[in-house]
């Protein structure tokens, strides 16, 4: 039965009624009307009518007529017997040519369209019957029907061919992977360079096969094998391809296709997070999560672990991220699997419960949740003791360690030195017997766990964080002489490492050596990969700058942050935002240095600018950034104070004042040193701008405190004190309050006879104008 | 054990999975006993194998502490290299259980990979064989696509 539209193209296209083509395209219709014509039933006035329109019928007809008219004028009975049978047999001719006609409308109506069934089409369906068979002449249908058997043989043996360029390809791809096995060609490099060769003729075969299925399989094997072997810059275009293709297929038929699909999404991700193209990767995995979902449900067994691992890599690529909430569902998820897989084959899945626990501990670590931290990576640590009573394999032993250096970080951030050292120690036992035996792959972890503990060590025990730091740095050179490329920014991170330290112990100018050793391996590294080393040049800038502010070096200092400021235009968005304090810190730094050669409106600036970021990141994260913001506040007063613009000044003072006494009140420390310049400097601004009063009820304040202080046995305020002394006089002095001048005057004095006598360099000018002020008011009275 | 049967059958059947067998290899697991029994029927990896032994045993009888730390080293990259040879040895012994070989070169080549002569079943594909018939296949396909395109 033939669809309406379709009918109705055929109404319109023949002008017959809809009603004609509805039965003659209906196979029972026409059956039952050729019953009811046999049977001299009436039948539908359409198809009737159409009937008489054809060229035979009139003929027939005629000869009907004829008959029928040759009756009536006969009488002889016998005559009339003859004619009555022949009108009989008229009449049956009749029947089987309406039959006939109506069997050939069917047929004709319902056969495709080809060139030649549309003519006859056009010739039937106007009643030309006679035309529409010539059409229909045996040698054109022969011909069509040669055409049809050519196009059909060219077609099988395209087929066959394009087969075999399939295996042409495939035979390539092996010939590539065998290659590679070729250890009579020396060279890694060349074993794979002629691999690619090889595949890369394969590509031509596969390319021209026009088999989509196997054009994805192919290049989604190459795509891997150079993913395999590190030429991540090629693989991704194969990947891709194989995707495109594999998408297409899915849309024909998923239940085939889809497990591949998903393949190819997810190397693409791992491909793509190696490139730390994170947004794209991210996307990948998550379109590949979900059809993992599916392909679950339909095979639990077999797609559960691709499930689980697909959680776990998400998971990690959030943490990269930042993601943390995020990375931690996803961690959950594939722990919750892991779990359950572990259960039905522990040997296989145990390790993999483990991994999850010690991501989730690092990941916990990240989010300050160092408890939780702790009891993932105890757990990790539990189960990885009960694998090795089984198994003695070194990878148990290298995940004992590894848990062991994460357990280490995770006591430095909650300020357990000693544990953190015992931690890092122990790891580094295990590392250092494993690296006996296979010294290219674990020297490195030796050198991570003393530059960890060398990190530790800075803090109180130079000397040994010297050593460690060092060891550290042999190793990685010497592993750098046959890997430059893997071990320069290491040996980079070790080079700063120890320039710090040199600084901590004040040896200026071999930390300024390690420094700009560092700087030029940074240099280098930023050429290859700039996302990823930008960062770590700007550290080494930063740091750079800060040792030639303690040489007072203010030039130098300030090309390193001039340099540093370039870098920052080109970071991203991402870096930018995880850099603001750093770049708040060069702000800050360079304003210092113009405040001290007197550039004081640039300086002003500048602090501004600073000021901005870290009121900004204080908003953020107010227990980290207070301190740095109250700094801020407290250098850019002093530029007021310098402009004379006291009224900006003491309330910068003020807010810095604030924010020192809540980190005092936090910190339990009942006068910190910032309080107490803060409040020096709020005196010195009421004596300054004319405060008289003012300034003498806060340097009594301050000096109570200051008094107090030396009285508990800490003598370290004792130039403030005099300085806050003198002052005090001064505002009595301008106070009309001569005596109680005379009196803090003469207690400045003791304290600045004490300063001269241990740096009389610093002290005695202060001395000499104290004693000057003194005779001059006792004179003047 | 039939220490003459090759892997393909046992990947094929399920009993060895690949990636389980790379992962091992990878964190210095045990293996398969299958998959150690055809490396160690491997004259390619006999060869590595040799050269390894040879090396260790120079390592030995070497007290120079100079010349050991080289030797040292070279014994590292034997050991790096066996791993990655077996990895690759794997990952093709996984495309050969995905795919089915068509071609008599091909099929020769899958069997005497099986039996652990890769250097052999690499010589069975001979590059001039093969690109020739790429060639005279990629001609019959252009000239049978455009007869193709004249019939329709």
């Amino acid at each position: 039965m033939m669809n309406h539209s379709n009918i109705l193209r055929l109404s319109s296209t023949y002008n017959l009624s809809e009603t004609f083509f509805r039965i003659i395209t209906n196979k029972e219709l026409i059956t039952n009307t050729i019953e009811n014509i046999y049977s001299n039933e009436s039948i539908n006035l359409d198809l009737i009518q159409f009937i008489y329109q054809t060229d035979y019928y009139p003929t027939l007809d005629k000869k009907l007529q004829k008959e029928r008219e040759k009756l009536l004028n006969e009488n002889r009975l016998e005559r009339r017997l003859i004619i009555n049978t022949t009108i009989s047999e008229i009449e049956a001719e009749i029947k089987r040519y309406k039959a006939d006609v109506l069997v050939a409308a069917h047929n004709i109506s319902i056969s495709n369209s080809t060139q030649i069934i549309n003519q006859v089409r056009e010739s039937f369906f106007l009643g030309q019957i006679k035309s529409a068979f010539n059409i229909l002449k045996k040698s054109k249908i022969e011909k069509a029907q040669e055409n049809l058997f050519l196009l059909l043989k060219t077609k099988q043996k395209l087929e066959e061919i394009y087969a075999h360029l399939v295996d042409n390809a495939f035979e390539f791809l092996i010939k590539a992977q065998l290659t590679i096995l070729n250890l009579d060609i020396p060279s890694p490099k060349s074993r794979i360079n002629m691999a690619i060769e090889f595949f890369n003729k394969g590509t031509l075969a596969i390319e021209k096969s026009r088999q989509k299925n196997k054009e994805a399989e192919f290049k989604f094997k190459y795509g891997k094998f150079l993913h395999q072997h590190n030429r991540f810059n090629e693989a991704f275009p194969l990947y891709e391809k194989a995707l495109e293709l594999r998408r297409t297929l899915v849309e024909k038929d998923e239940d085939k296709y889809l497990s591949e699909l998903t393949d190819s999404l997810n190397n693409l991700a791992v491909l793509l997070k190696t490139q730390n193209n994170y947004k794209l990767a991210k996307q990948y995995y998550e379109e590949a999560l979900g059809n993992y979902q599916k392909l679950t449900k339909a095979d639990s067994e077999t797609y559960l672990p691709d499930l689980a691992m697909i959680h776990h890599n998400i998971g990690e690529l959030s943490s990269s991220e930042n993601d943390f909430s995020f990375a931690k569902s996803s961690y959950k998820e594939a722990l919750i699997i892991y779990r359950q897989l572990a259960k039905k084959n522990p040997k296989a899945f145990l390790s993999d419960v483990v991994m999850t626990l010690n991501s989730l501990g690092i990941l916990y670590k990240k989010l300050n949740k160092l408890s939780k931290a702790k009891k993932h990576y105890t757990e990790a640590l539990e189960i990885n003791c009960q694998l090795s009573i089984a198994d003695s394999s070194e990878h148990l032993i290298e995940d004992e360690a590894m848990i062991k250096l994460n357990l280490g970080h995770l006591f430095v951030e909650s300020n357990n030195i000693d544990k953190a050292i015992s931690s890092y120690t122990q790891a580094l036992d295990i590392y250092r017997e494993l690296a006996k035996k296979y010294p290219v792959r674990y020297l490195p972890d030796v050198a991570k766990v003393l530059n960890a503990l060398g990190s530790v060590n800075s803090k109180n025990k130079l000397r040994q964080a010297e050593k460690e730091y060092l060891e550290a740095l042999d190793i990685y050179e010497k592993l750098a002489i046959h890997q430059p490329k893997v071990y320069s920014s290491k040996i980079a991170n070790t080079l700063n490492n120890v320039a710090i330290l040199y600084l901590t112990k004040n040896e200026l100018s071999i930390s300024e050596k390690m420094h700009i050793k560092a700087l030029d391996i940074r240099k280098s590294l930023i050429k290859e990969n700039p996302n990823v080393y930008r960062p770590h040049l700007l550290e080494t800038l930063l740091n750079l700058a800060i040792l030639y502010l303690n040489k007072n070096e203010l030039t130098k200092a300030e090309a390193q942050y001039e340099e540093a400021l370039i870098i920052f235009k080109d970071l991203n968005n991402s870096h930018l935002s995880r850099y603001r304090f750093d770049h708040s810190q060069i702000l800050n730094n360079l304003a210092f240095i113009n405040s001290k050669r007197g550039i004081l409106l640039v300086a002003e600036k500048q602090y501004k600018k600073a000021l901005n970021l870290r009121r900004e990141l204080y908003a953020e994260n107010p227990i980290v950034y207070s301190s740095f913001l109250a700094d801020t506040l407290s250098n850019l007063a002093e530029i007021y104070y310098e402009k004379c613009e006291y009224f900006l000044a003491m309330n910068a003072l003020k807010e810095a004042l604030e924010i020192y006494e809540k980190i005092a009140k936090k910190a339990s420390i009942k006068y910190s040193d910032d309080v107490i310049m803060s409040q020096i400097a709020i005196a010195h601004i009421c004596f300054n701008s004319n405060q008289y009063i003012l300034a003498i009820e806060k340097y009594n304040s301050i000096l109570l405190i200051l008094n107090e202080i030396k009285t508990s046995g800490n003598s370290s305020y004792s130039p403030q004190i005099a300085t806050c002394l003198s002052h005090l006089g001064d505002a009595y002095v301008y106070n009309e309050q001569y005596s109680k001048a005379i009196n803090q005057y003469s207690k400045a004095v003791t304290i600045l006879k004490e300063l001269v006598n241990e740096d009389s360099e610093t002290y005695s000018s202060e001395l000499k104008l104290v004693l000057h002020k003194l005779e001059h008011i006792k004179s003047s009275r | 054990m039939d220490t003459n049967i090759g892997i393909l059958q046992y990947i094929k059947s399920g009993q060895i999975s690949i990636n389980i067998e790379i992962s091992n290899i990878k964190s210095q697991k045990e293996v398969n006993i299958n998959i150690y029994q055809f490396f160690m029927n491997s004259p390619d990896f006999q060869k590595l194998n040799t050269e390894i032994e040879r090396k260790k045993r120079q390592l030995e009888e070497t007290k120079d502490e100079s010349r050991r730390l080289h030797l040292t080293e070279a014994l590292q990259n034997l050991y790096e290299l066996e791993k990655e040879f077996k990895i690759d040895v794997l990952r093709l012994a996984n495309i050969f259980s995905t795919i089915a070989p068509k071609t008599e070169r091909l099929k020769k080549a899958v069997s005497l990979f099986d039996q652990g002569r890769f250097k052999e079943a690499d010589a069975v594909l001979v590059e001039s064989e093969m690109s020739r018939e790429q060639f005279e296949l990629i001609a019959l396909a252009d000239y049978l696509e455009i007869k193709y395109k004249n019939l329709s």
